[in-house]
């Protein structure tokens, strides 16, 4: 089956380190960490409890200011997507969008349920001691929110795989266009910090006491995150006929599933193994030629530990692995944006031609034998990947294509 | 004229290729076997009780199409039964549609994928987790819930059970996400992610999705009586089903080569998608269904006339049965029998993925349902079946599905080529 090329035209980030792709691109060069204490979780617990504390939160008073144009009832993270999706727009260099675009989020626990909504509805109904009473009307319906807005006849779809939901979702706006069953893609997620996720993570006794470390000796966990990004994907023939760079060519995408347990994946590594090999071979591409692995390294024990086997095996040890790096010691773990998010990274880091470093690294794990970028740095690389895991073992990886000589770093 | 722009330029779902249907599982209130589920469609007998699941609070409602003969057994069966009922359904239905299948499934883990679509998700659990975290101000709580708060929670637990190492996808599309389970699925088919799909659609009776449709005004018994017959004149909204229906989904020549037996084949898939509210099922820009129609034959390379029955997605609501006998008596003529298997089961959301096993029934073992209770109604143009009808042989059927926000999706199946 003859399979259209697709790029990456434009992107719309809403991010711990800032709004656009400039900013926080700058910011995560720059090592800086978004990850602090934050008093927004309503929690009456101890205070001084840290982990219970510490978030990657966006700037939430910025990014409402420009709310004036939405419906008053729009949920938060709608919200987020809207302005998300209004810049991937603009930065694609379009004035409006095809009419068959096809809409497609990755749902989350905040984007699907609308949680906070949710959770201030349940908390007046306890606090009145009365059973639910209502339910919000617009729950789970992101992806049609966002086709009405921009009035899109094109098919329209939530994919929730907890955090890998939202590179699953790319995948999916990859094969509609591939397949030429649309002609653009506006894909992205938008995850919120909420209670559910943060009490959840809490009681799992997976959330770091201070700023998470991916792939460092001490890591003790995760930081949450939140985030907005959207991503428009066309044709490059396309992209290439209103005369707009894009950032990167998609090659292809895998998913799979461990199937083992809930919340901890196949510590072999075989599983992950198998997938990027898929990725890989479904975008025809050889191991050795990727330049650059954005990994999902959340900073847990077991995760860090078996998708660094994973990569070991795929590629071999230390000097002959790719150069890797997570970002979530800058950003957190953005829950189901997290996977676009890493893509988006991936697509800055071909188009800038720079790697981003692994924030927060102090002591690299010395059984995590995997090169580990520990600051930006200039590269030639022309693959690169991004990795997404989740609860349940719904992983994705996603290939990406340098597709022109794209802008020099200037530091 | 009205009219779907994406139509107009020929953007709807899918090429040609068929798939066959090889292994079927039904959780639902007509039967939780396909033995069981058959019998009571040859039998016209529904699954109308009353509603004991929960209590609906300060709002008429008294019956509902639960199920309430349901056992998980075999293999774990114990712990299973300790699950939410989502995954209990979902684990029983994709075992029985495994079986049917016979595919190896333990020699290629990772060339089969799962695909569940659910309206609802777990959202009594949601709230039961929530309620106690806020309760207990995050002293009382089980944090071990928490995975299973999210979306995905049942399609892993499927995987999990039976050991599916392939793509593992949950889709929400509000009412319409069984369908869209079954064109992601036989996408995947098509561009080789997997070799066989199992793709299911499950929701469950629940207070919240009660309370959701309430607040919409789409239950039936609050502006007539409290009953579930499409079609019908006295029809005021719906009462609500739950289930899960799980169909094993093979490339049709695959599933010839390894010698299985077809059961029916999805010959061709369409959607259409319109701007809508999000609490609706229909807008002023009404989806062209010639256009939609047009397409689904196209792609199936059949005329008209090669349609022997058409499964409508009327859920007993004043607006989308009028819309959608419209739709199909002005396409099709008068004549083409209609039937609505919802009269069965209710409005079951996504276990509307069950529709399509009762047409896959249908035209495996030569025979239409009619619409339960149904007692005529002149204001319908089209030909709804009152009674069972039996045949020598049925070639092909379209189902059909609406969902809120805009999206109406239409199935061809076949009876397999020998």
């Amino acid at each position: 089956m003859r399979r259209r090329e697709i790029c990456v035209s434009g992107m719309g980030l809403i991010t711990p380190l800032g709004t656009g792709c400039n900013k926080f691109w700058k910011n995560l060069l720059a090592g800086r960490s978004a990850i602090r204490t934050t008093d927004i979780f309503k929690f009456p617990v101890d205070p001084d409890e840290t982990p219970l504390h510490m978030a990657a939160p966006l700037d939430f008073q910025r990014i409402s200011g420009a709310d004036v144009t939405l419906p008053e009832d729009l949920y938060w993270g709608d919200r987020l997507l809207y302005h998300a999706a209004q810049q991937a727009i603009e930065d694609a260099g379009l004035a409006s969008l095809p009419t068959d675009t096809a809409v497609i989020i990755g749902g989350g626990a905040s984007s699907t349920l609308n949680i906070e909504e949710f959770e201030a509805q349940l908390a007046l109904d306890i606090a009145q001691d009365r059973p639910l009473t209502k339910v919000p009307p617009g729950i789970l319906s992101s992806e049609k929110i966002l086709a009405n807005r921009f009035d899109l006849y094109g098919p329209k779809l939530m994919v929730a795989t907890a955090c890998s939901s939202s590179s699953l979702a790319l995948g999916y706006a990859y094969d509609l266009i591939a397949m030429g069953e649309c002609s653009c893609a506006l894909v992205g997620c938008a995850d919120t910090l909420c209670q559910l996720t943060h009490s959840g993570f809490y009681g799992l006794k997976s959330i770091a006491p201070d700023r998470c470390k991916p792939f460092d000796e001490n890591r003790r966990g995760i930081s949450i995150g939140e985030a907005a990004i959207v991503l428009i994907l066309e044709p490059s023939e396309q992209v290439r006929q209103r005369r707009k760079e894009a950032y990167c060519r998609i090659s292809g995408y895998s998913a799979n599933c461990d199937a083992q347990r809930m919340t901890s994946p196949d510590e072999t590594g075989e599983v992950w193994l198998r997938l990027m090999q898929k990725g890989l071979e479904n975008a025809s591409i050889l191991p050795q030629d990727v330049g650059y692995v954005c990994a999902h390294g959340t900073g847990t024990v077991i995760n860090d530990l078996t998708e660094s086997k994973s990569i070991q095996q795929l590629f071999g040890t230390n000097s002959t692995t790719p150069p890797v790096s997570s970002i979530k010691g800058a950003v957190g773990h953005c829950m189901a944006a997290a996977g676009i998010f890493n893509c988006a990274v991936v697509a800055l880091a071909l188009k800038h031609q720079v790697l981003p470093p692994n924030t927060g690294l102090e002591e690299k794990d010395k059984q995590c034998s995997i090169t580990i970028v520990t600051e930006a740095t200039k590269a030639n690389c022309n693959v690169a990947i991004a990795n997404a895991f989740a609860f349940g073992g719904n992983n994705t990886c996603v290939v990406f294509e340098r597709c022109e000589k794209g802008e020099v770093y200037d530091g | 004229m009205l009219c779907l722009r994406g139509a107009k330029k020929g953007k709807f779902m899918m090429d040609d290729g068929t798939v066959a249907i090889t292994g079927m599982g039904v959780v639902s209130s007509i039967g939780t076997t396909i033995e069981a589920f058959t019998e009571s469609l040859k039998r016209s007998r529904g699954g109308l009780t009353s509603l004991n699941r929960f209590d609906p609070g300060p709002f008429h409602a008294t019956r509902s199409f639960e199920i309430s003969d349901f056992k998980l057994e075999g293999k774990n069966a114990r712990a299973l039964m300790r699950m939410n009922k989502n995954a209990q359904y979902t684990i029983a239905s994709a075992r029985a549609a495994l079986e049917q299948s016979g595919y190896p499934l333990q020699q290629n883990p990772y060339e089969v994928g799962l695909v569940i679509g659910s309206s609802f998700l777990d959202i009594a659990l949601v709230t039961k987790y929530m309620t106690d975290v806020l309760k207990s101000r995050l002293t009382d709580y089980r944090p071990l819930e928490f995975p299973n708060t999210v979306p995905n929670a049942t399609a892993a637990h499927t995987a999990i059970e039976l050991k599916i190492n392939g793509p593992n996808v949950t889709l929400i599309n509000m009412q319409n996400g069984a369908f869209s389970a079954v064109e992601y699925a036989v996408r995947m088919l098509r561009t080789g992610q997997a070799k066989m799909v199992f793709v299911g659609g499950v929701d469950v009776l629940a207070r919240e999705r009660f309370l959701h449709f309430q607040q919409l005004g789409r239950i039936a018994g609050a502006k007539g009586p409290e009953i579930h017959i499409p079609f019908s004149r006295k029809r005021n909204g719906f009462i609500l089903g739950e289930g899960c229906g799980m169909l094993a989904l093979e490339k049709a020549e695959d599933a010839r080569k390894r010698g299985a037996l077809i059961i029916a084949e999805i010959r061709s898939i369409a959607s259409a998608y319109f701007p809508c509210p999000i609490t609706e099922p229909l807008a002023a820009d009404l989806p062209n269904t010639g256009l939609l129609y047009n397409r689904l034959l196209r792609m199936a390379n059949l005329e008209k006339l090669g349609i022997d029955a058409f499964f409508s997605c009327a859920c007993s609501c004043r607006d989308i049965d009028a819309w959608e006998d419209d739709a199909i008596a002005s396409y099709f003529g008068e004549d083409l029998p209609v039937t609505a298997f919802s009269s069965f089961i209710g409005e079951a959301s996504d276990a509307s993925l069950l529709h399509l096993i009762a047409a896959g029934i249908c035209l495996q073992d030569g025979f239409l349902f009619p619409v339960l209770e149904y007692p005529g109604n002149s204001e319908m143009k089209s030909n709804i079946l009152q009674k069972t009808k039996i045949f020598d042989t049925i070639d092909s059927v379209i189902v059909s599905r609406l969902g809120l926000g805009g999206s109406y999706s239409t199935v061809l199946l076949s009876r397999p080529e020998i």
